[in-house]
Parts: C-alpha cells; sequence; structure tokens
C-alpha cells in the first residue's frame, strides 16, 4: 500500500475551488456591470418616451416639427436592442434577468410605436414602422432576417423597425401579434398592414416597402444587428 | 443551471485540479526530497554499473549510424557499457549499416520480424549487466545522458530511469507543433515520477534494472506500445520509476500527417486497451497517487480532449457560418465593439483560459528542467491553435478500433 499523502490533495482542492470561485466572481460581476448598463439604458429611454408622451398630450401648445425632432427610437434603442442579444449569448436565453430585460425593452418598443403611430396620424408625416417577429429556437432565417433588417436600417435611418420574441410571455406581445394576426411561422414581418412570413432578402424587402425609395438613404458600410 | 453545464463545469474543475496537483506535488516533492536526491546524485561510490543499451531496428538504414554514433560517444566507461542491436527482419539495408560501424562495444543480431517487443527480448538472452536499456534506432542521446540516467539507481526502489525526450527534427508546421509538445511532456513526466505514478517507459530512451526485468518478465506486445504496457507492470509491482529531464534524447517525430496519424492512432490505441487490461489500477488507493488520480484523470483526459476539441471546432465552424452569412447578407461589419460588452468572459473561458496559462508554467518548467532556454514561439501558437484540430481524428479513430475490435497497424 503507498502512502497517499492527503494534504496535497486538500491544498489543491482549496487552490483549484479558490480559483473557480475567483472565475465565477468575475463573470458575475462583469454581467452585473452589463446588466446595470442596460438597466441605466432602460430608465433613460422610458424616460425620454414619457417625456415624448407628455409633449404629446401637451401638443396643441407644441409644433408638430418639434416632436418629430425628439423622436427617441432610432440609436438609443437600437443599442439597447443589441447589448440585450449580447447579454442573451452571455447568459443564455432562459436567464431570468435577460426575459425581464427583453420583457421592459419589448415594451417600450411597443409604446414607442404606439406614440410615433399617433404622432404620425396628428402631424400627418408618413415614417414607415416594421414589426418584426422572430424566435430564438432553431429558428436559422430569423438570424438571417435579422441581418437583413439591421443593414436596411442602417441605410434609411429613418425606418423604424421594432423586433418582437415572438414567444417572449408577455401579455403586450401575444396582444400585438393577436390584432396583427400573426400566426407563429418564424421569421414574419408586419408591413403596409401586410404580414409576410419567411426569410425576405434586402431586395425582397425594397419591393414590399415601396415608400423606402423615398426615404433618405444613408450608405454606411458596416452593420449591427437588432435581434439575433 | 442545466445538466450539461454542470457536467462541463465539473469536467473542467476535474482538468484544473490535476494540472494545480501536478503543480503542488512538484513543489512539495522537490522541496522535500531535494536532500535524499543530492545524496544519491552526489555519492561517488559504485558510479558506473554496466550497462546494457539494445537498440531494435526495423528499415532504420537512414538513422541507425547516428543512433549508434551517440551511444559510442556516451560519457561512460568502455568497459561498462555494451550496445546490442537487433535487426528485426529489416527489409532495407539497416543491418549492414549497423554492421558498418566498427567498435568493440556494438554486438549486432538479426532475426525475422516478429515487433519492437520481440527484439527487445531476444536481446535479453545475451544480456549480462546489471542495468539494460532500450534506445530507438532514430533517436540520438546527448553526451551526458546514460551518466545522469544512472545516478537514479544509486537509490535502491528506483527500478527504471526515463529520459527527457525532444523533438530532433523540428523544421515544418507538424514538427513544430509536436516539439511543443514534447517539451510540455518534459514537466508531466518529472511530475509523474514525483508522484510515483509515471507509468510509460518511452521506447526513445529508457533504463531498467534487469534483476527487476527477470523477476516480472520482459516486454509483451501489448498492442505496439509495450513501453507503456511496462510502465504499468512495474507499476503494478511497486516498483518506482524515475525521470531525469537533464539527460536528453531526441527523437525523430512524423514529418507527414499520415504518418502521425498512425502514430498517435496507435499510442490512443494502446493506452486504451492497456487500461482496459490493467482496471484494477483505476480508482485503487493501494496504488497511491496512480491509482486514484493518474491513471483516471489520463483516461479521463482523452474524453476532454476529444469533448474540448469538438466543441471548439463546432463552435468555430458556428461562428465562420454566421459570418459568412452576414457577410452575403449585409456585408462586413466590423464596428461591432460597445465597451465591457465586446468582452465575452464565460466561467469556462476564464477556467480555461487558467488551465493554459499553467500548461505555460509548466512548459516553462520543462524548458528550465531540461536546461532548454530556446523558446519555440511559433510551435506554442501553432500547438495551442492546431493540436485541438488533430487530436480527435485518431483518438475517435482509436476508440472505433478499440470497440470494433480492430487492430492499428505501427505504420
Amino acid at each position: 500500500m503507498r502512502k497517499i499523502k492527503v494534504h496535497i490533495y486538500i491544498i489543491t482542492f482549496i487552490i483549484t475551488a479558490s480559483i473557480f470561485i475567483s472565475a465565477f466572481l468575475i463573470n458575475n460581476l462583469l454581467n452585473e456591470k452589463r446588466i446595470s448598463q442596460i438597466k441605466n439604458l432602460q430608465d433613460n429611454i422610458s424616460l425620454d418616451i414619457l417625456s415624448l408622451e407628455t409633449q404629446f398630450d401637451l401638443l396643441a401648445e407644441q409644433s408638430c416639427e418639434n416632436i418629430k425632432q425628439n423622436s427617441i427610437l432610432s440609436k438609443e434603442l437600437v443599442s439597447l436592442g443589441n447589448k440585450l442579444v449580447f447579454m442573451e449569448q452571455e447568459l443564455g436565453t432562459k436567464n431570468e434577468k435577460v426575459i425581464h430585460l427583453k420583457k421592459f425593452y419589448s415594451l417600450l418598443e411597443i409604446k414607442d410605436y404606439l406614440l410615433m403611430k399617433k404622432v404620425t396620424e396628428k402631424c400627418t408625416n408618413s415614417p414607415i414602422f416594421i414589426l418584426y417577429f422572430y424566435s430564438n429556437n432553431n429558428c436559422r432565417d430569423c438570424i438571417k432576417q435579422g441581418y437583413a433588417l439591421t443593414r436596411l436600417a442602417k441605410e434609411y435611418p429613418k425606418l423604424r423597425i421594432y423586433s418582437f420574441d415572438y414567444n417572449l410571455n408577455l401579455p403586450a406581445i401575444k396582444t400585438l401579434t393577436g390584432i396583427y394576426k400573426i400566426k407563429n411561422r418564424l421569421p414574419a414581418i408586419f408591413v403596409n398592414k401586410q404580414v409576410f412570413y419567411g426569410y425576405k432578402t434586402i431586395d425582397e424587402l425594397k419591393t414590399i416597402i415601396p415608400q423606402l425609395s423615398d426615404l433618405e438613404t444613408e450608405f454606411i458600410n458596416s452593420t449591427t444587428t437588432i435581434s439575433d | 443551471m442545466n445538466l450539461t453545464i454542470l457536467m462541463v463545469y465539473f469536467l473542467l474543475f476535474f482538468a484544473l485540479y490535476f494540472e494545480v496537483f501536478l503543480l503542488v506535488n512538484y513543489v512539495f516533492e522537490t522541496i522535500s526530497n531535494k536532500k535524499i536526491q543530492n545524496n544519491y546524485l552526489s555519492d561517488k561510490n559504485n558510479l558506473y554499473p554496466s550497462v546494457t543499451i539494445i537498440v531494435p531496428a526495423w528499415n532504420e538504414e537512414k538513422t541507425i549510424r547516428k543512433t549508434l554514433e551517440s551511444l559510442i560517444n556516451l560519457n561512460y566507461p568502455n568497459d561498462k557499457l555494451s550496445i546490442i542491436v537487433v535487426d528485426d527482419g529489416s527489409t532495407d539495408n539497416t543491418f549492414n549499416v549497423a554492421k558498418s560501424i566498427k567498435n568493440s562495444k556494438i554486438t549486432v543480431l538479426k532475426k525475422k520480424n516478429g515487433g519492437k517487443h520481440s527484439a527487445l527480448n531476444y536481446a535479453m538472452q545475451f544480456v549480462n549487466s546489471e542495468i539494460v536499456g532500450s534506445l530507438d534506432a532514430d533517436s540520438f542521446v546527448e553526451k551526458n545522458s546514460l551518466q545522469l540516467l544512472i545516478a537514479h539507481f544509486k537509490n535502491p526502489e528506483i527500478a527504471a530511469v526515463t529520459a527527457g525526450i525532444k523533438a530532433n527534427n523540428t523544421k515544418g508546421f507538424l514538427q513544430s507543433i509536436q516539439k511543443t509538445e514534447y517539451d510540455m511532456l518534459i514537466f508531466i513526466r518529472k511530475a509523474f515520477s514525483l508522484a510515483d505514478s509515471l507509468f510509460i517507459t518511452p521506447g526513445p530512451f529508457s533504463l531498467f534494472r534487469k534483476s527487476i526485468l527477470d523477476k516480472i518478465g520482459y516486454w509483451k506486445h501489448a498492442h505496439m506500445t509495450e513501453d507503456l504496457e511496462m510502465g504499468l507492470r512495474l507499476q503494478k509491482n511497486n516498483y518506482k520509476i524515475a525521470n531525469e529531464p537533464k539527460a536528453i534524447v531526441y527523437t525523430n517525430v512524423p514529418e507527414s500527417p499520415v504518418a502521425l496519424y498512425k502514430q498517435r492512432e496507435r499510442w490512443a490505441y494502446g493506452f486504451i486497451n492497456n487500461i482496459f487490461e490493467n482496471k484494477n489500477l483505476l480508482l485503487n488507493p493501494k496504488y497511491g497517487n496512480l491509482g486514484i488520480l493518474i491513471l483516471p484523470m489520463a483516461m479521463l483526459s482523452s474524453g476532454l480532449i476529444l469533448f474540448w476539441s469538438i466543441a471548439s471546432i463546432f463552435t468555430l465552424l458556428d461562428n465562420l457560418i454566421n459570418l459568412l452569412t452576414k457577410a452575403f447578407i449585409a456585408g462586413f461589419d466590423f464596428s461591432f465593439s460597445f465597451g465591457i460588452f465586446s468582452i465575452s468572459l464565460s466561467v469556462g473561458v476564464i477556467i480555461l483560459m487558467i488551465i493554459i496559462t499553467i500548461y505555460m508554467v509548466s512548459l516553462m518548467i520543462g524548458k528550465r528542467l531540461s536546461k532548454d532556454k530556446e523558446l519555440n514561439l511559433t510551435g506554442l501558437v501553432l500547438y495551442l491553435i492546431f493540436y485541438r484540430f488533430f487530436v480527435p481524428i485518431w483518438i475517435t479513430s482509436a476508440y472505433f478500433k478499440v470497440f470494433t475490435k480492430k487492430k492499428s497497424k505501427w505504420r
């Protein structure tokens, strides 16, 4: 029987466990930082929306031009979307914190969408709204559609694209899909009061949305992802 | 946390535990053994026991001259050293090349081809020395290597001593990767020997106390990994195997992908079979560190390497497909960066980085132990990037052959 030096096993265990715990702590710290960044961004957007809503209520005393200039979607909301996608990849789509942030993000999108619709009616301008429904569950076409829409958003900065995870357990999304009769055949795009299912290339999207040619274009070589 | 992630963490923990254990044990044993070891190594009595080096050769006409010349040039008294070359039925000019080297220490024998183990055993009937060693006919020893190895036999508990093996031919993509791999193994072998768990007596150069081989028997076919089987048998019989990293032997490493694949598949096949045949060693506290940690981890590590290799290949492919899809649809995007968000540091990635760092430390210790000052940075980078793509090929193939009972081939 050979001698086993138990103390070496114990020291090894303590060192290994310490390394593991440190790795978890570092990872946790980074994720907490990311989540707090997202929360801050959401708070800011939420405040902006509230401010815009208030402005809208005071529309009688405001000019349409003033409101249009204060439209907050575009870069901030897109940036928030990008960060959420990253968190989904890091923490997984089933992570409670990610789901919570995503729900809040979806609500902000819906609020912005409704408000912008109201502004459009009142101020008689005609922005283009795209509601994009995707799934995180084995939907390769959704990934491709995300790339194509991101590209389109870059090309037409005034195009308003709102992306929603179809399977996110959020009553507001259920209501939205109910109102526009969006079926679970993803990816799905709601534009010009019509629903289009399946992957649509950039050229197909341009055919579907002929008003795009009236929008100002801004050619940018790089793109970012709105949703996965 | 789902079951797969838990399993990954569990495996990572064990991989890290193993690495840390080798380092911790190395530090403890080096400190506590230093005095005893120094006493043995500096003892001037009985400095030169008689030694016979057997050189089994099969179709080695290109290298055998250099091998034998390196043996002749060893710093060891002429009357204490014998060299026996066994031509194992070569179809080339090996026998004549060996015969052409005129030296009183060399005896050249010829027999029908029967495999390396049979060549070693054939020579044993002519061995009368205290110490017997084996040296592959494509390996070359440094002048002082024999003396350094022999010093360990002053410790009566030592049954065998293994050398520090380095790659001889290091120019070329595959050779450069293998050089780094051999350099890594220098520390591993030393750490294993300090944990009393060295279970291979490598073919390139190992020495044995003949009286012990007479007791436990000579070499076996052992799925063409007779050096592994011999190491395991010595351990099973509770004999100690030492390692001397300063005693350097250079060995020719495969230069073509096919030759490398065949060699590694044979090693993996032999390893799996020999471990299965000695499964009573596994998790057996009777065999100390070897039974409870080293062998189970060596077994688990083949699965771990396979898992890590396949996982990283799939991740890489997935990322590549996504990148190409994105480029095809929306053009290339190099602006995807948002500060802290662009740093992906999952627990798995952090642990892997630490494991790789420990590997680097091991490599450096190995270099220090073998007095090697040259840093093969290209080889290291190539090793870290490409080695994972090769490993699953031979491990999968070896497991497939084990389960389908097909035999592995020498070359």
